[in-house]
């Protein structure tokens, strides 16, 4: 029993790649799962100023601000997809500085004046986007 | 983890892993929570009633041309050597380096040695207690005081047995997960020397025994080690063997749930705290980022070792063991459940960051310089692409559990009544159900 432990683990590992590719690879998308990861703080964004990401074409919008050390939104995940542009527009009530992690990619912030920095989304993964004086999380790109 | 900032010019430290991994697809958390139960099923099914596994005996001696050089003084001690000055190189880095994104000894520290050094140890045998330089330096002051290594002012107690390691295993992760601008120079440099001193005074008190289960990265290595196809018979000899041997073959001692329940809560715990709902409770929440961040990584680590501690002992009834001693019985069976998870989790962060490391070390004073040769190259993510990860994450929890499950089950048949060994099983593989199914969730979810 013992010995055929490896054989056992090697059909199990065919089985699970078979079973991921079967259901679509990263290219062209998880249809339909990709919705269930999103935290339940964007679907409960509120209604101020700063809403939820809107695309046009390939380029996505996003806002967020930051007052007396809240962010609102309140952080979230925002889907983009791979090779888009996106366009993050923060605005701060203190001076400050943005940067998305990994494509590092950054602004100064201004008291008031919306800042808005623009990339192109080319690597996959979760990328967080914060403010370096007061240290927060504002939001985290999946790009898919 | 989560990078902190100091500012130089135009150069932030952004501490190290600027990016996570997309959630696995729901197709892949499914069916690798479906493998992991029919497994855990077949297992008790199948029941094997004597212990079959064979840690002393087991495995087939290596060809003798690598035996004489792996056991060999002038392989040993370059070993040591490579230890120490690999160390000195990153300890340069750190004292004279310049504190910015471009320092290499975060990344050596979190990745290269977090990371690389337990991955390593799967692959090869226990790494770590062959170059750790906290046992080199031990040994050269005891050369210099003419005094054996081995022997100190005192006899290691027993009872001490895995606790040091585990203590000094939660303290790394602790300032890893926790403290704020953990990448910057003073904070690591804060860490190792009072590491360093605390380490070599309990080797010169109990002798280089210490290091052995107090040492936590010692530690860490040796456990990972135990999953390689390279191990050493009880009769001494070099062999090849199935890895569940290896593992069978953990020395018992107390504490060894406790080191089990640091990594693998912690691990939990880093993945948990990156989704953005744990971020909002941190950033607005009424406690402080740093008191609410250590709650929930004692809290992960606290669920993961009682839940284990209780299944343990509800495992062990009728065994004529005392539940904590079940506990350290059954303790090595979670370590390729942790593996699982630490491959999983740390997968792309090894392999993306681990490259950025190696070409930042080209330059460790922050001078321009390329002293290894790897400083002009870019980071190859080939080994980084969502499906590709995905695939290894699922397929290391996946396989950790059902090495897991055989490992708990060959235990139980050797320390059970046989009228308890299907029963007495039980506590345990639900356990290992719960550890799975939550790594794939934390795979999916988080």
């Amino acid at each position: 029993m013992i010995r055929r432990v490896p054989t056992l683990l090697a059909g199990l590992a065919l089985v699970v790649a078979l079973g991921g590719c079967a259901s679509g690879d990263d290219d062209s998308g998880e249809p339909g799962d990709a919705g269930t990861t999103t935290s339940p703080a964007a679907t409960a964004a509120s209604a101020t100023s700063s809403g939820p990401a809107t695309e046009t074409e390939q380029v996505v919008e996003v806002s967020v601000a930051v007052t007396d050390g809240k962010v609102e939104p309140k952080p979230r995940r925002v889907e983009v997809a791979k090779d888009s542009q996106v366009r993050l527009i923060v605005t701060s009530d203190v001076d400050d500085a943005v940067h998305v992690h990994g494509y590092e990619a950054e602004a100064e912030l201004e008291a008031g004046r919306p800042t808005t920095v623009e990339f192109v989304a080319d690597q996959s993964g979760i990328f967080e986007v914060e403010t370096h004086e007061s240290e927060l999380e504002l939001l985290q790109l999946e790009v898919r | 983890m989560t990078g902190r900032v100091i500012e130089q010019g135009r150069l932030l430290a952004h501490g190290v892993g600027s990016r996570e991994d997309l959630p696995i697809p729901l197709s892949y958390a499914l069916t690798g929570a479906a493998i992991a139960l029919i497994a855990s099923f077949l297992a008790l099914a199948l029941l094997w009633r004597e212990p079959r596994l064979d840690p002393a005996g087991a495995g087939r001696p290596v060809p003798a041309w690598l035996a004489r050089v792996l056991d060999a003084q002038w392989f040993r001690v370059s070993l040591r050597v490579l230890g120490v000055v690999a160390t000195a190189y990153v300890v340069m880095a750190a004292v004279f380096g310049r504190d910015d994104a471009l320092n290499p000894t975060a990344g050596s520290v979190y990745v290269l040695l977090w990371i690389g050094v337990p991955i390593l140890s799967v692959l090869v045998g226990p790494v770590w207690k062959m170059v750790n330089p906290i046992r080199s330096l031990h040994w050269a002051l005891s050369r210099a005081l003419r005094t054996d290594p081995a022997e100190g002012m005192s006899p290691l107690p027993p009872a001490l047995g895995y606790w040091p390691a585990a203590v000094s295993l939660l303290a790394f992760v602790w300032m890893e997960l926790i403290a704020p601008d953990n990448t910057t120079l003073p904070v690591l440099r804060v860490f190792f020397a009072a590491y360093l001193a605390v380490h070599l005074l309990a080797a010169t008190w109990w002798g280089s025994g210490w290091f052995d289960k107090g040492d936590g990265f010692e530690v860490f290595s040796s456990l990972a080690g135990r999953l390689s196809v390279l191990g050493r018979r009880a009769d001494g000899t070099i062999v090849v063997r199935n890895p569940l041997d290896g593992v069978a073959g953990t020395p018992v001692a107390p504490g060894l749930f406790a080191v089990v329940g640091v990594l693998l809560g912690s691990t939990a715990y880093d993945s948990f705290a990156n989704t953005p709902w744990w971020v909002s409770q941190l950033q607005s929440g009424p406690l402080s980022a740093e008191v609410m961040g250590t709650l929930g990584l004692f809290g992960a680590i606290a669920i993961v070792t009682t839940a284990f501690a209780g299944a343990a002992a509800l495992s062990g009834r009728g065994s004529g063991l005392r539940p904590l001693d079940v506990g350290a019985e059954f303790a090595h069976s979670i370590v390729p459940i942790v593996m699982g998870y630490v491959v999983a989790h740390y997968w792309s962060l090894l392999v993306l960051i681990g490259q950025q490391t190696v070409i930042q070390l080209s330059d460790p004073l922050g001078n321009g310089a390329d002293w290894l040769g790897t400083g002009g190259r870019g980071i190859d993510s080939t080994l980084a692409g969502p499906t590709l990860v995905a695939v290894v994450q699922v397929v290391a929890v996946v396989t950790g559990h059902v090495l897991g499950v055989i490992l708990a089950h060959d235990r139980a048949v050797g320390i059970l009544p046989p009228h308890r060994a299907l029963v007495g099983q039980v506590p345990l593989l639900v356990l290992m159900v719960c550890y799975t199914v939550g790594g794939l969730t934390l795979l999916f979810a988080a």
